[in-house]
């Protein structure tokens, strides 16, 4: 069984690449880590979440229309946006709601 | 299928084929029922008892008068849920054994025939992505940096294949998302062509209770 941190790094390299969704994350959260609880595979999937923040990647909304930022910032107001808009009686964020998508650029000034 | 005194069942192991029945007759109507070439055996009137006659040979106007059966207000509405059906599993699986049906003229399918149906429609929708994607059991094209990121080559030509053929029965989806994305049948998982940040043809396959997320970047050569 893979570890979170193990987790993490895949979706690392692969935000180098292309934004990164919660409609990804989560799924293989699932598989990877055996879990069958929707409230467990949110709770780990925040957890790799934070890892990413900690890596300095930025949520936000991917749309025709480009990526567009969240105006939270601080690590804290974004986890804390997506366990309120992630309900876990739903399943997991699918592709068409995925919450939030991350990405490793920096908004334009 | 074929219509037995419960409605329809399975032809194969539950019952054997009508004669002139048989799979892949190119002749239907629009819910899906077998025809002759010109069109016959589809039409007829619904909801209408058959007038029962006397041993005289004459229709006792008093007792048939006002004997139409009420016509059941759903069975349009059923009917065309059951086209719809039959479409898109011929769509999906041309030679789906639940294809192989004859009914009765006037038959309405029942809320369980459509279930059945759309259950069946379910299970091969899933298989229909899962072999595609999963040929054998293992994931075709080659690592693409990041778990469950497949490399394949092709560039756009190749990514709109995919999706085309992924998307068959689908519904598209009119919300928001950075390109062009279907529902598949029965809600069983989505599936989206996009162009990602780094100009790379993408389809993105999220089918929840088989595949989970998969993305797939086909390159431009």
């Amino acid at each position: 069984m893979k570890q979170i941190n193990e987790i993490a790094a895949g979706f690392l390299e692969e935000a180098a690449h292309d934004y990164v969704g919660l409609w990804a994350i989560a799924p293989t959260v699932r598989r990877d880590l055996g879990l069958s609880s929707n409230e467990q595979v949110k709770a780990r999937s925040l957890d790799i979440v934070r890892i990413l923040l900690d890596h300095g990647l930025l949520p936000g909304t991917y749309l025709k229309t480009g990526f567009h930022y969240w105006n939270e910032r601080d690590p804290a107001s974004i986890i804390a946006r997506i366990d309120k808009e992630w309900d876990p009686a739903r399943g997991d964020p699918p592709l068409p709601h995925p919450i939030c998508w991350f990405t490793t650029k920096q908004p334009q000034q | 299928m074929t219509l037995t005194g419960q409605g329809y069942v399975a032809l194969g192991a539950q019952a054997a084929p009508a004669k002139g029945v048989r799979k892949d007759n190119p002749y239907h109507d629009e819910r899906g029922r077998f025809t002759t070439a010109d069109g016959a055996g589809g039409a007829a009137s619904r909801g209408t008892k058959l007038k029962e006659h006397t041993a005289q040979g004459g229709v006792p106007d008093e007792e048939n008068r006002g004997e139409e059966e009420p016509a059941d207000p759903l069975a349009e509405t059923r009917n065309q849920q059951w086209g719809d059906a039959v479409k898109t599993l011929r769509a999906l699986d041309p030679k789906n054994t639940h294809l192989s049906y004859a009914t009765a003229p006037d038959w309405v399918p029942t809320d369980k025939d459509i279930a059945n149906i759309n259950a069946e429609i379910a299970k091969v929708a899933v298989k229909r992505v899962t072999d595609y994607v999963m040929p054998g059991g293992h994931m075709i094209g080659t690592p693409g940096g990041g778990p469950d990121v497949r490399n394949l080559p092709g560039g756009t030509k190749a990514a709109e294949a995919a999706f085309n053929y992924l998307r068959v029965g689908g519904t598209p989806y009119s919300g928001e998302y950075p390109g062009e994305m279907v529902v598949l049948p029965e809600n069983t998982g989505w599936v989206g062509l996009r162009i990602n940040d780094e100009n790379v043809p993408t389809v993105d396959v999220n089918v929840p209770k088989a595949l989970g997320s998969t993305r797939f970047h086909f390159p431009r050569d």
